[in-house]
């Protein structure tokens, strides 16, 4: 598969959605459990941090099939400047094709070049295809917030990870 | 399917049976050793559904072939990039960490 990585933009908005939306109404891939609208995510594209990744993977017919995003840990205090926070979302009917891989090799020279030292995210204690995923990547497991996700009653635990740079 | 290693200028070094009648996913290699090359290296593999979900691995200088896998064991894995472990799944919603030690 022929997959050209590039930032987003905010005319990606509509693609983007036609790719989360699914996953989030499956119920068993995230945490995210509202539907977004290409308004909104237009919105949230224009108003991404300065030091913000976001990078989408798109198709030998420059179709979006993928995307990974990446933002400050936290912002009310410079102690967590080093930290980013990401997540991976790829198009249902395009996994277990090395889109992933190649998203997270763009967003890992992006951190490096914005000066962040390590990469932080929760994976869903039941998505263990998305936890086998970031640990081949050379995440380490961390530990478990349990009952950290409450989705149409059932508490979630959630894997904490991490990598350095 | 087949396992082939094979060297830089294309010939076939080693050629290991994995899953005759099954499906893998692509193999994980363990990192190169010092100075590069592929002296030491080990392949794992993935393959289904032969007796259930295996995990089989390749020496790469010799096409030994070591099947890990127990009996009803049924499990997913994951290599580290440092080749050091491997985060196994149950497929039902289980996952636990194992050391590679060779």
């Amino acid at each position: 598969m022929k997959l050209v990585i590039r930032p987003v933009r905010p005319d990606d908005a509509a693609a983007i959605v036609r790719i989360l939306n699914p996953i989030i109404e499956a119920g068993v891939y995230t945490v995210l459990d509202t539907p977004l609208t290409v308004e909104y995510e237009r919105d949230y594209i224009a108003s991404f941090p300065q030091r913000g990744i976001f990078h989408v993977a798109e198709d030998q017919d420059q179709r979006v099939v993928g995307f990974e995003s990446g933002e400050p840990y936290a912002t009310y205090t410079h102690a967590f400047d080093h930290v980013v926070v990401i997540g991976t979302f790829v198009d249902l009917k395009e996994r277990r094709r090395g889109i992933g891989t190649y998203l997270f090799e763009a967003t890992l020279e992006a951190a490096n070049c914005k000066g962040y030292e390590k990469i932080f995210t929760f994976v869903r204690s039941d998505n263990v295809a998305s936890l086998m995923f970031y640990f081949r990547l050379g995440f380490r497991i961390i530990g478990t917030a349990q009952k950290q996700a409450k989705l149409n009653g059932k508490y979630i635990d959630e894997i904490l990870i991490e990598r350095f740079l | 399917m087949r396992v082939l290693i094979v060297s830089r200028d294309g010939e076939v070094q080693h050629t290991a049976e994995v899953a005759p009648r099954d499906a893998t996913d692509p193999p994980q290699w363990t990192p190169a050793p010092p100075g590069g090359g592929t002296s030491g290296k080990i392949v794992f593999v993935q393959t289904y559904p032969m007796d259930g979900r295996r995990i089989l691995t390749v020496n790469a200088d010799t096409g030994q072939v070591l099947d890990l896998s127990r009996e009803h064991w049924d499990a997913y894995f994951a290599l580290s990039p440092d080749g050091k472990s491997v985060l196994l799944n149950n497929g039902r919603g289980g996952f636990w960490l194992a050391p590679v030690i060779r």
